[in-house]
């Protein structure tokens, strides 16, 4: 039983490392299509993984050992986030009471490197994506806790695969609460991975992005490495989203998986539809934007608390 | 549904502490308009009476088309300036307007345990009150003033649907017409001040002071 | 016990080889040799101490005296633990520091007899058992600080920056002296091991309670009476500064844990009463943080948030108290009392490294280093451990307590049901967001200080093996407690069940699988390795070069156009301009070709400089200025009628 479940856990880590750069594609794709563009094929962010993987690595003179070892860190940290997430009903390979924080500070340990590493450039251009991404953090952490961390409190577990099992649809205030959660889990990778409404991932304009402007001055592997995190880190967050849906799919394993990859793909499609219809905000209201939706997750939390 | 109604009328009450433009308040106050009235026919699904429908559809009138058509048309008669000129950041605001929330939700909890109401649509109401009131303490502009005090008559309405027991329609009516002068009274006293002041900005009143 | 005391008294004869030695040079070795020698010898012995005894004996034999003035129990053992272990590697900084100075041709003598003083006074409060006793120590502690602190007593900043500490520490005795009276008026004893009062004593509970609390809160920095923090560190020898930080802000820690062994269980209120103000002051000391410019004050207003975590975890012991309820307890004092022993190490570590970095640029603005990891690679990577570990970031130390403090909201969400799950949600929603800002403060300070190209000339960049010695002995720690802290937890669980915790044995720390984190992170260290092979591997097969940084084209890049210190808070400051009083000037030229343009920020702390001190200086003008309710504007009018509308309700609501 034991061996079973560690294969699970091993199998849904592959899973979730081998899939991400495929859903960037698809994303990629739809809004492709929405904009009327034929558009790259759904592998195009494996091709372009491989390229970079292929290249010269480029460091800034200035640069030091933390621009070679962030990479690096980047990537197990989130990967280690990624072994936390369950995919359908497999138990996943790191399973623990209390891993929700593990999970949350695992990619605080990302970030703080990258941000770190974008400092170690020395140039203002770094500085500013740095600057911003630790700005945004800090608003964007009270999002996590107000909604995966509020389903724990009030369920009583604290391990991630716990908390999306103890979801019951037979409470109506209750799906209310899990419809809005899920949204704000939404505006939270929409944030943490410097998507559209936050930030920009196609404009190549310094002075208007976040994540893409502190990995301006990598190349080649170390590149690789940043933009594979890069596309786990969206994909954890895409699988946190697709996990709410888990109480549909209580029969069966495989209903489960098809439920599973159904969610997913239309997540990427809301994703991609988002994208295309809306345009990126001010810096400046971003703050805002984030407190808008911890207040949401305030509301349906103080909404559920008085219900019941 | 009188809870869901509720709570899409909380989340309006948080755009308006993030929205910066004037056009927002307006759209707010009509949408809140809408809520009010649905909250108040409620009732008819299972019982039909003439009498009860004279408030939703006074309600609907003054609220959703007379009220928002006059403050638009003052804005546009008087050339007013589309953002709210807050004296606090927005953010600050905003936070503000949260923990009013989690206060208010506690003490209608606390509140509950006592006498009858029902919870969501009391604390929502109160919530209105109290973001109204912040509205009209922290923005400079007469007109958005004029928004908060309309914010605020929400919530009292909100509050009497979740102690209907104990507040006649009556004075809800009462309460309707009270307002109703009220934004009319401002109305004209903009037009007059704007023909005698330069600006709508409170401050600016301080000169009236005896 | 007795070979504590000969430990204690090893440390004072260092006071006997400084008399001894005439030379600045010989007298500095001898004593710190002595010091060093005597700390190690008392940690040992109160390490097995702490390790095997059972913590019952009550009356001690002092060499050969039976005597009831000492008493070796959990909680004191545990700090004194504590009090060895960091003063260890301070003390081996202290000689590394103090050869600058005695190079310079200055008399170290009596700094020297000073931390001589205070180590063994600070090492006594934590055994003393005799109230009388105890103050003596404590007062010892507090002076000989002072003294210490006064040591560049010529400037100006030093003078004032020591006086609020001086001031801060009497209205501490004072308190205590009350507090302790008040005790020996109820129980009749002087001793702690028979302070003990029920809340049946009624308004005298209370009075007690807020006395203490008070009293030790002042001492360990709690928000209000947090103003001689950040005034005293940065003037503080650096040596005294890490001891300030690491142990003596701890006794407040100390005393109030005490406190709560005379008094208990504690009502309800007042664990809520302990934990909104440690929240308070985590979020406040770390957002002041976010603005300073000096390394010191920064570092003293991280103090302030790490107090603040401390009494997070204690206050929710005291909810935990007020139900009876021994997890709950086990948890919120077992984190405040690990974050106690990390706060001490990682905090002592950043202000050596601190220190290290004063002594080599001469300056402690953050805004003019940059691109010191280009001198001293070493360095930077123990000053990084030590900055990952305050930002509670796994796999250090910080990340430990701060997770048994989160498990401990979840067991009280859990047990007492009702309304607790959203309450105490609001609490890791705000442990959260301090952690946040911690990373954009230690992110802030590690790249500004280190990374990027120097803003002003390194001239020498110098690390001696002692300063090394002592900055890798607080890492290790950081890392051996974050890595492996099945033994550390052991510790914590041991001093909580046997004593402190009345019949806390039915749960225990190691419920928490602290091997499988043990497991994760060595796992993932040895990714890291692997990956970084690989890379290598690839590197070497595709080549890799070095260039200069991509300046859109711009080839005049020079150091003063890297992001500082001050544009990397700035948003966040922004946001907090209102509530924290942070001031910026920009005086931009409007000329098409502007020649000179001036930019100045600085914060002002809020509950210093609005509240406490115009309280006192304004106090006699008050009824003068009651007038100030007389505003013409209608919206104040408005404020107003709100304000008496909510003091009404809530009035109305808490009269029964």
């Amino acid at each position: 039983m034991e061996v079973v479940q560690i294969l699970q856990g091993i199998i849904s880590l592959i899973l979730i490392l081998g899939l991400s750069p495929l859903f960037v594609g698809l994303v990629n794709k739809q809004k492709a299509i929405y904009t009327g563009r034929a558009g790259a094929s759904i592998l195009q962010p494996y091709y372009e993984l491989k390229k970079l993987m292929k290249k010269e690595t480029i460091n800034a003179n200035s640069s030091s050992f933390i621009s070679t070892i962030a990479p690096l860190i980047n990537l197990i940290a989130v990967a280690a986030a990624a072994a936390m997430l369950p995919i359908s009903f497999a138990r996943p390979l790191i399973s623990f009471e209390g891993d929700i924080i593990l999970f949350a500070y695992m990619l605080g340990l990302a970030r703080f490197f990258q941000v770190l590493a974008a400092m170690d450039i020395g140039s203002s251009f770094e500085g500013m994506g740095a600057a911003r991404e630790a700005t945004f953090a800090v608003f964007a952490e009270p999002i996590f806790f107000f909604t995966i961390g509020s389903i724990a409190f009030i369920s009583g577990f604290t391990s991630i695969y716990d908390i999306y099992h103890s979801i019951r649809l037979d409470n109506i205030s209750f799906v209310v609460f899990i419809i809005v959660c899920s949204i704000s889990v939404f505006i939270l990778a929409v944030t943490e991975c410097s998507r559209m409404p936050v930030d920009d991932p196609n404009t190549h304009l310094e002075l208007t992005m976040i994540h893409e402007v502190m990995i301006l001055d990598n190349s080649g592997i170390d590149l690789f490495l940043y933009q594979y995190s890069s596309y786990i880190k969206l994909f954890i967050y895409v699988i946190l989203e697709a996990s709410f849906f888990y109480p549909f799919a209580v029969q069966s394993y495989t209903l489960g998986i098809i439920i599973f990859v159904v969610v997913i793909i239309i997540l990427s499609a809301a994703l991609a539809a988002v994208e295309t219809v809306t345009s990126r905000f001010k810096m400046k209201n971003i703050p805002h934007y984030l407190l808008f939706a911890t207040a949401i997750g305030i509301l349906n939390l103080l909404i559920y608390t008085f219900t019941k | 549904m009188q809870n869901v109604l509720s709570i899409l009328f909380c989340l309006s009450l948080f755009y308006l502490a993030v929205t910066p433009r004037v056009k927002a308040y307006v759209a707010v106050l009509r949408f809140q308009g809408i809520l009010l009235t649905i909250l108040l026919m409620l009732p008819f699904i299972e019982q039909f009476s003439i009498f009860a429908v004279i408030l939703p559809a006074t309600l609907f009138i003054i609220k959703v088309i007379v009220i928002p058509r006059y403050i638009n048309k003052i804005i546009l008669e008087l050339d007013i300036k589309r953002t709210i000129e807050p004296t606090i950041q927005q953010f600050n605001f905003l936070l503000l307007v949260i923990f009013s929330f989690i206060i208010i939700f506690l003490a209608a909890s606390i509140l509950s345990q006592s006498t009858e109401i029902e919870i969501i649509p009391f604390a929502s109401g109160f919530a209105a009150v109290a973001v109204g009131i912040f509205i009209i303490i922290f923005r400079k502009k007469l007109i958005i003033h004029v928004a908060g005090f309309l914010v605020l008559e929400n919530g009292i309405f909100l509050f009497g649907t979740a102690v209907a027991s104990e507040l006649p329609i009556m004075i809800e009516i009462g309460v309707l017409l009270d307002v109703f002068v009220v934004v009319f009274l401002m109305g004209i006293a903009l037009n007059r001040i704007s023909s005698t002041f330069e600006g709508f900005d409170v401050t600016i009143l301080r000169r009236l002071k005896d | 016990m007795d070979l504590l005391f000969y430990s204690l008294l090893l440390q004072l004869s260092s006071i006997a080889a400084i008399a001894f030695f005439t030379e600045n040079k010989k007298a500095s070795a001898a004593a710190h040799l002595l010091l060093a020698a005597g700390l190690i010898t008392g940690f040992i012995t109160t390490l097995t101490a702490v390790l095997t005894s059972n913590f019952i004996l009550k009356d001690m034999n002092v060499f050969g005296i039976s005597t009831s003035l000492f008493r070796f129990d959990a909680l004191g053992l545990y700090f004194l633990c504590i009090i060895q272990l960091v003063a260890i590697p301070t003390t081996i900084y202290s000689y590394s520091y103090l050869k600058h100075y005695i190079e310079k041709g200055k008399s170290v003598k009596s700094n020297l007899v000073f931390y001589a003083v205070l180590l063994t006074s600070t090492q006594m409060v934590v055994v003393s058992n005799h109230a009388i006793l105890f103050l003596i120590c404590w007062e010892v502690m507090s002076t000989s600080a002072y003294l210490g602190m006064i040591f560049e007593k010529e400037k100006k900043d030093v003078q004032t920056g020591a006086f609020y500490y001086l001031v801060m520490s009497h209205a501490v005795v004072f308190l205590l002296y009350v507090f302790f009276f008040f005790l020996h008026n109820q129980t009749n004893s002087w001793l702690f091991s028979n302070f003990h009062l029920s809340p049946d004593a009624g308004k005298l509970f209370i009075i007690l309670y807020a006395l203490g609390l008070i009293a030790f809160g002042m001492k360990a920095g709690f928000m209000p009476f947090h103003f001689w923090l950040p005034r005293a560190h940065p003037i503080a020898p650096t040596v005294f500064s890490a001891f300030l930080s690491g142990i003596i802000i701890k006794m407040g820690i100390y005393g109030i844990l005490r406190t709560f062994q005379f008094l208990n269980p504690t009502p309800e209120w007042l664990g809520w009463l302990v934990l909104s103000v440690s929240m308070i002051s985590a979020i406040y000391g770390v957002w002041y943080a976010l603005a300073q410019h000096d390394i010191k004050r920064l570092l003293a207003y991280h103090s302030v948030e790490n107090i603040g975590i401390i009494g997070i975890g204690i206050g929710v012991g005291f909810i935990g108290s007020a139900y009876h309820s021994v997890p709950i307890q086990v948890l919120g004092f077992g984190g405040a009392l690990l974050h106690t022993l990390n706060h001490a190490v990682f905090k002592s570590l950043l202000f050596v490294g601190s220190g290290v970095i004063y002594q080599n640029l001469g300056t402690r603005n953050i805004e003019l280093m940059g691109g010191l990891v280009h001198y001293g690679k070493y360095f930077v990577v123990l000053f990084l451990i030590g900055s990952i570990a305050i930002s509670g970031i796994p796999p250090f130390n910080g990340f430990i307590s701060e997770f048994i403090i989160y498990n401990s909201f979840f067991t009280t969400a859990k047990e007492l049901k009702n309304y607790y799950p959203l309450l105490m949600l609001i609490s890791a929603v705000g442990l959260a967001f301090v952690g946040g800002l911690a990373v954009a403060c230690f992110t802030k300070i590690n790249s500004i200080m280190f990374l990027g190209k120097e803003r002003k000339e390194v001239k020498h960049f110098n690390i001696s093996f002692y300063e090394y010695l002592s900055l890798g002995i607080f890492a290790l720690l950081c890392v051996a407690i974050g890595f492996y802290p099945q033994p550390f937890i052991v510790i914590v669980n041991k001093v909580l069940t046997e004593g402190f915790i009345p019949a806390a044995s039915s749960f225990s720390l190691l419920n928490i699988n602290w091997y499988l984190l043990s497991i994760i992170f060595i796992s993932a260290s040895v990714g890291i390795i692997l990956i970084f092979l690989w890379k290598r591997s690839i590197q070497k097969k595709y080549g890799r070069r070095i260039s200069s940084a991509w300046g859109c084209g711009y080839e005049g890049l020079n150091p003063r156009m890297q992001y500082t210190a001050s544009s990397y808070a700035d948003e966040l400051n922004e946001i907090s301009k209102t509530a924290l009083v942070y001031h910026k000037k920009v005086d931009k030229q409007k000329e098409i070709f502007p020649l000179k343009g001036k930019f100045e920020s600085h914060s002002e702390d809020l509950a210093d400089n609005k509240i406490l001190l115009p309280a006192f200086r304004n106090f006699s003008s008050f009824v003068s200025r009651i007038r100030f309710l007389s505003y013409t504007d209608i919206r104040y009018y408005i404020a107003f009628i709100l304000i008496i509308i909510t003091i009404y309700s809530l009035i109305a609501f808490l009269w029964k």
